[in-house]
């Protein structure tokens, strides 16, 4: 009887997160597996896979194209990433502590609010309008206008690593606005005039104070942008689809490409492997930055 | 002294116009973009005048030189019912997993934990291949269920995590008191703990359906068929078939049509989504 209500104490919880552990095991748990072990088949367009070793990672290095793109990874994940940091913290300090006026401070982030909520393919609507070769459209019309060119340009042929990096970064850094914003807003008044009193100027308040404030979102923004600007690849699709001639392909996308396009699902895999292990190696540090037992609670009904 | 203080001031004043001119500046491209949404959708691109024939995808089918593009309703219906399933069924695995994490002793608590954020963090997009392998054998590709069940799951991490931030500030006093008067686990949960949730459960069922709303990238993945497209699965393929020979006019029209239930959404969410200024159980400051 007392085992039988001990069992029955034990598998409570479980009626609450079974339905959570399948839908995490079956999407995630299960297909990070299964991408580890269809790296090692010849898994394509017949679904007849069997198994070939490590040819396809032997492919990966006789790939003429890998390590092209693999420097055009790093170059798009490191501008770009310090073009969100570097937004984000200009913009938030600039709008939460420089503009004095409530007006001004609540019109600022109601333009960067609606910036982040509205779905990404509006974007690239916008900007591929803006940037099309058409002699009226926004860039070349200005541009023109200015003698800065000559005949319209077709900025996604001449400039496509520079749209999509650009692009990306100024759209992710409207995401970190939000998040530091909210920090900086709760920042108590208090510790300014400290500042001052003590004789800080206005730069001093902003590197002593505001940004040391600011350490654990900082933190937690460089490593998630680093992890969505390596493995994702929203923006370089529906703005470019990594061309023109592999100018703008990076890794993931790759990946991508080899398996939906040329359906060459287990070269497709083994190209994502190199990807889900640096997304793992920096969920890692994310795991260091933040103390995890801190946040999790034990609960106080001994029931 | 006097002299001092008039310094500090024409400082202050020099200050506040740098800084508004910067802003100013690193928002314009923002404003562009919006006025330039605007004006292009009512243009008539080959005269420059002002025109509503852009939006005439709100009538009839329109036949333009490259594309043609359906009436917009039972697309936009398609989306609402897409959201909608989305929205519920994630509402309804989160709420008691959070439940679960926030209030519960269970074993393997800290390991799930971790996973949670792992997943929260980790990218789908790289195991895509498996999950449509997965599908594939599950005999659910091609089908709603299909990319429900995907888009579900890849936002489950992330709004389980948000849901326990707010599950963990509610007072456990709640709690005992109803134990105390003799309320079932499952009832406390059910009548004290679920109605004093309602705003953080409002957050994440509008995350979820503003994201299921918008999306395109499953459907380009794991549909097949032209019966079941998005509105915004519609547009990727628009802008992705045509590139730079694509009718702007006609584009921007819908990208506006699209933009228009977000935005109004978002403004009237906008007081409940300020209510996350942690990232889940930490303090940012």
């Amino acid at each position: 009887m007392n085992y039988k209500i001990n069992l029955r104490k034990k598998l409570y919880p479980l009626w609450f997160l079974l339905p959570f552990l399948i839908m995490i095991s079956m999407f995630f748990g299960f297909p990070i597996i299964l991408t580890g072990v269809m790296t090692f088949t010849d898994f394509d367009i017949t679904y007849r896979p069997s198994f070939v070793g490590f040819k396809n990672y032997q492919k990966i290095a006789m790939d003429p194209n890998f390590f092209k793109i693999l420097a055009i990874t790093f170059t798009f994940t490191l501008v770009a990433l310090a073009i969100i940091m570097l937004m984000s913290i200009v913009i938030s300090i600039l709008t939460q502590y420089f503009v004095k006026r409530k007006v001004a401070r609540y019109a600022y982030r109601t333009i960067w609010l609606s910036m982040n909520a509205l779905p990404s393919i509006i974007y690239a609507v916008v900007i591929r309008g803006v940037f099309s070769p058409y002699a009226t459209s926004g860039a070349n019309y200005i541009c023109l206008k200015l003698g800065l060119i000559a005949d319209p340009i077709s900025w996604l042929n001449h400039f496509p690593l520079v749209l999509v990096i650009f692009t990306t970064g100024f759209l992710n850094g409207a995401n970190g606005i939000i998040i530091l914003s909210a920090a900086i807003n709760s920042i108590p008044e208090d510790y300014y005039k400290a500042a001052r009193v003590d004789g800080t100027t206005e730069w001093g308040i902003v590197t002593q104070v505001i940004i040391p404030l600011l350490k654990w979102p900082l933190m937690y923004l460089t490593v998630t942008n680093a992890i969505s600007l390596i493995s994702s690849y929203n923006y370089i699709l529906l703005l470019t689809e990594g061309g023109p001639n592999l100018r703008t392909t990076t890794l993931s996308l790759y990946a991508y490409q080899n398996a939906f396009e040329n359906s060459q699902f287990g070269y497709g895999a083994a190209i994502s492997i190199f990807v889900v292990t640096i997304s793992i190696a920096l969920v890692l540090v994310l795991f260091k930055l933040f103390n995890f037992d801190e946040m999790i609670q034990p609960c106080r009904i001994d029931d | 002294m006097s002299n001092k203080i008039i310094i500090q001031n024409n400082r202050a004043v020099v200050r506040g116009f740098v800084v508004n001119i910067l802003l100013i500046l690193l928002t314009a491209p923002v404003i562009y973009f919006f006025y330039w949404l605007f004006t292009t959708s009512i243009v008539n691109s080959m005269t420059g005048n002002i025109s509503f024939k852009n939006w005439g995808f709100l009538f009839k089918e329109m036949n333009l030189d490259s594309i043609i593009i359906p009436i917009i309703w039972p697309t936009l219906w398609f989306t609402i019912k897409f959201a909608v399933l989305v929205t519920l069924l994630d509402t309804m695995i989160a709420v008691p997993a959070a439940y679960a994490f926030s209030r519960l002793n269970f074993k393997g608590k800290t390991v799930l934990m971790k996973g949670l954020f792992f997943f929260n963090a980790f990218p789908s997009a790289t195991i895509m291949i498996a999950i449509f392998f997965l599908l594939v054998n599950l005999n659910l590709v091609n089908t709603l269920v299909g990319v429900v069940l995907v888009a579900v799951a890849t936002m489950l991490p992330n709004h389980v995590y948000i849901l326990k931030g707010f599950f963990d500030d509610i007072p456990w006093d709640y709690e005992w008191a109803a134990l105390v008067d003799g309320c079932t686990r499952f009832g406390t949960f059910k009548q004290v703990v679920l109605p004093s949730a309602t705003s953080g459960i409002g957050v994440i069922m509008i995350f979820a359906f503003l994201r299921a709303y918008s999306e395109w990238f499953l459907f380009k993945i794991l549909i097949f068929s032209t019966k079941y497209t998005t509105l915004a699965k519609m547009m990727q393929m628009m802008l992705m078939d045509d590139g730079d020979i694509l009718d702007y006019g006609a584009m921007t029209a819908l990208a506006i049509f699209f933009a228009v239930p977000v935005a109004v959404f978002y403004m009237l969410s906008q007081r409940q989504l300020m209510k996350i200024s942690n990232l889940g159980g930490k303090k940012l400051a």
